[in-house]
């Protein structure tokens, strides 16, 4: 879908952590881990659109939280309650196209603004009464994604400097809380896939489910840019974030 | 877009006569139906697609695309599925669209690039648009795009397997096209495409590294639009075929720029990450600036810039 929204509100939420929401004027369904594509501005700058995950969607309503980190989140985060933009989504697949339906205890693990994407995920299995672990990793207390509302989903914060919950990683967190035959979904940077990667190895039977955060040319599968390398057979091959994820298999995954 | 009576919109590309001028630069539209969501397949003159080759190809190593200052440098490095994939899984889907399909070809040698135009003569496809252009691959590409002996070899082998047009796409980074366009059109082809991107480079200055993993890539989008458009004016001057503009078109005004500028018809490439239906709004932009001006015959606005 393509619609012209209207901001309801634009706030910050933290140091360069923005929280928007949009009305989209009609019912949108999403689901967990999808991702909208906004254009931003109305010159050629910046050019193309910016991609966010959805942080949660109700009704009409479609919320982001995002970084301001360049040109394109600058002036997003310049942007007025009543002013019009124009999104492409929901795109890309959803964590529950990887839910089993098994008893495997579940573990949600989002890293900076990763977390935005995992919380959608969070919402909904509370929804559904399905039980989780949920972790969330940040810099700093004032990076961390909407405290209060991970506070009432029963979150475990960590924070590089201590200054929000555990001193450390979220994947430390992971060491102590990690069952075998667990299912772990994140979103994050990669170094934080490569840690929980670690950890879950210690275990037996985990399977991890990363949403994957690649550069994009288009976002709906059209121009290749935004590839991972994909293990399939003997060989690999280069798929497509923004279509054949953004939510892989990480065991498939060379990165 | 229905052809309104009093308007003729059409254009003709050799034997092809499209509904109107505008189509879809190969490589930013994937195989079309990426797009069917977002706009009106109908609606345009004909699509191109994604670069194809003989066999599934890789791609290059990531990153592969970076933003710059109003223009965007790729090195995808023609990653696509292939010839007989394309046939078997994307044409007969996009069979339900009137639109004629322009395959977009290449191949790391001239009896690659003969063996794929082979592969699509009698099929479907309406013409194919030879990419002897691309900056982002080590053989084929730029090796190709100034080498008269293989522009040759690829020219009377293609026309020789293959029946309909053939669009030869041109570089801009080989200096001058004239004298190569005439070339061209000596040797057979039935129109020119340009221009292919301009060979860039980023670099991020934290990590001391280019922004893409092929250190160059191609530049496209509004950045190179006068660029283009220079060459576009100067080929027109040097030979007979009907050229395409492409470079940086991103609305009905570019297009019309081009048009006045010498070129029969345009390709519209970056322009569709941002508006994905922007090849349907500049067809039906053309004809609201036609109707403002009163022109007929989309044909008088070709070459019409007076200078
Ligand atoms: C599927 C997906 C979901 C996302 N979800 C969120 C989200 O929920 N919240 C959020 O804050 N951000 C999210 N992002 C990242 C967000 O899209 C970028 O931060 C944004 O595009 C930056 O735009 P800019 O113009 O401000 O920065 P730019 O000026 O374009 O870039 C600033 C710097 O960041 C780098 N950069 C920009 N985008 C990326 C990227 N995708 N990967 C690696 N490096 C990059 C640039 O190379 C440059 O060094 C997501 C990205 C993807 C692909
Ligand atoms: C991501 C991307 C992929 C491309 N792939 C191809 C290709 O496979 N074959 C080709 O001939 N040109 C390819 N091109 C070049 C475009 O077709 C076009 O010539 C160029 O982008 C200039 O037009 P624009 O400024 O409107 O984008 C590609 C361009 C982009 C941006
Ligand atoms: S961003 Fe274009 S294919 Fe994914």
């Amino acid at each position: 879908m393509r619609i012209k929204s209207k901001i309801v509100s634009n706030t910050k939420i933290g140091s360069d952590l923005w929280r928007l929401k949009l009305d989209a004027g009609k019912s949108i369904k999403a689901r967990p881990g999808q991702f909208i594509n906004l254009l931003i501005s109305e010159s050629y700058q910046p050019l193309l659109r910016r991609p966010f995950s959805i942080y949660d969607a109700y009704g009409k309503y479609v919320e982001i939280v995002y970084k301001v980190i360049g040109c394109g989140t600058r002036l997003l985060s310049e942007k007025k309650k009543g002013d019009v933009l124009d999104f492409m989504g929901p795109l890309g697949n959803s964590y529950l196209d990887h839910m089993t339906g098994s008893k495997s205890p579940i573990v949600l693990i989002g890293g900076g603004t990763g977390a935005a994407s995992v919380f959608f995920l969070a919402k909904y299995l509370k929804s559904k009464k399905i039980k989780f672990t949920f972790i969330q990793g940040a810099k700093c207390r004032d990076q961390m994604v909407a405290r209060a509302e991970f506070k009432k989903l029963g979150c475990a914060f960590a924070t590089d400097d201590g200054s929000m919950g555990n001193k450390g990683f979220a994947s430390d967190v992971l060491k102590d809380v990690l069952k075998d035959d667990s299912i772990i979904f994140t979103c994050g940077p990669k170094p934080m896939f490569k840690a929980i990667k670690a950890v879950a190895d210690t275990k037996n039977f985990v399977k991890v489910f990363a949403s994957f955060e690649e550069y994009m040319g288009c976002g709906i599968g059209a121009c290749v840019s935004c590839v991972l390398e994909i293990k399939t057979g003997d060989t690999t091959e280069y798929k497509r974030v923004c279509k054949d994820g953004t939510i892989f298999d990480l065991n498939d995954v060379e990165f | 877009m229905k052809t309104n009576n009093k308007i003729n919109t059409k254009v003709n590309i050799g034997s092809l006569e499209l509904k109107n001028p505008v189509m879809t630069a190969s490589g930013t539209f994937g195989y079309g139906l990426e797009f069917e969501e977002y706009m009106d397949l109908n609606s345009i003159g004909a699509i191109i697609v994604k670069g194809l080759a003989i066999k599934p190809v890789k791609g290059n190593k990531t990153p592969r695309l970076v933003e710059t200052t109003a223009g965007i440098i790729n090195a995808i490095g023609l990653q696509n599925i292939g010839v007989d994939a394309f046939l078997k899984d994307k044409l007969p889907k996009l069979k339900k669209y009137k639109t004629p399909i322009i395959a977009n070809i290449y191949g790391t040698s001239v009896e690659e690039y003969i063996e794929v135009a082979h592969m699509l003569e009698g099929t479907d496809v309406a013409a194919v648009e030879v990419n002897i252009s691309c900056p982002n691959v080590k053989k084929g590409g730029l090796a190709f795009a100034a080498d008269r002996v293989a522009i040759k070899g690829i020219l009377d082998g293609v026309k020789r397997v293959y029946k309909k047009p053939v669009i030869m796409k041109l570089s801009p980074n080989v200096g001058p096209l004239e004298e190569l366009a005439r070339f061209c059109e000596d040797s057979g082809a039935d129109s020119l495409s340009l221009i292919n991107t301009l060979v860039g480079m980023k670099i991020d200055i934290e990590k001391k590294k280019p922004c893409i993993a092929n250190i160059y890539g191609g530049l496209s989008g509004p950045a190179i639009k006068p660029v283009a458009l220079a060459f576009v004016h100067k080929v027109s001057k040097a030979v007979k075929i009907p050229l395409i503009g492409i470079g940086g078109i991103m609305n009905w005004c570019d297009a019309v720029e081009f048009m006045m500028a010498g070129a029969t018809a345009v390709e519209i490439g970056t322009a569709n990450f941002r508006e994905p239906d922007a090849s349907e709004k500049t067809a039906k932009g053309i004809v609201g600036y036609m109707k403002k001006n009163n022109i007929k015959d989309i044909k008088t606005i070709i070459g019409s810039l007076n200078c």
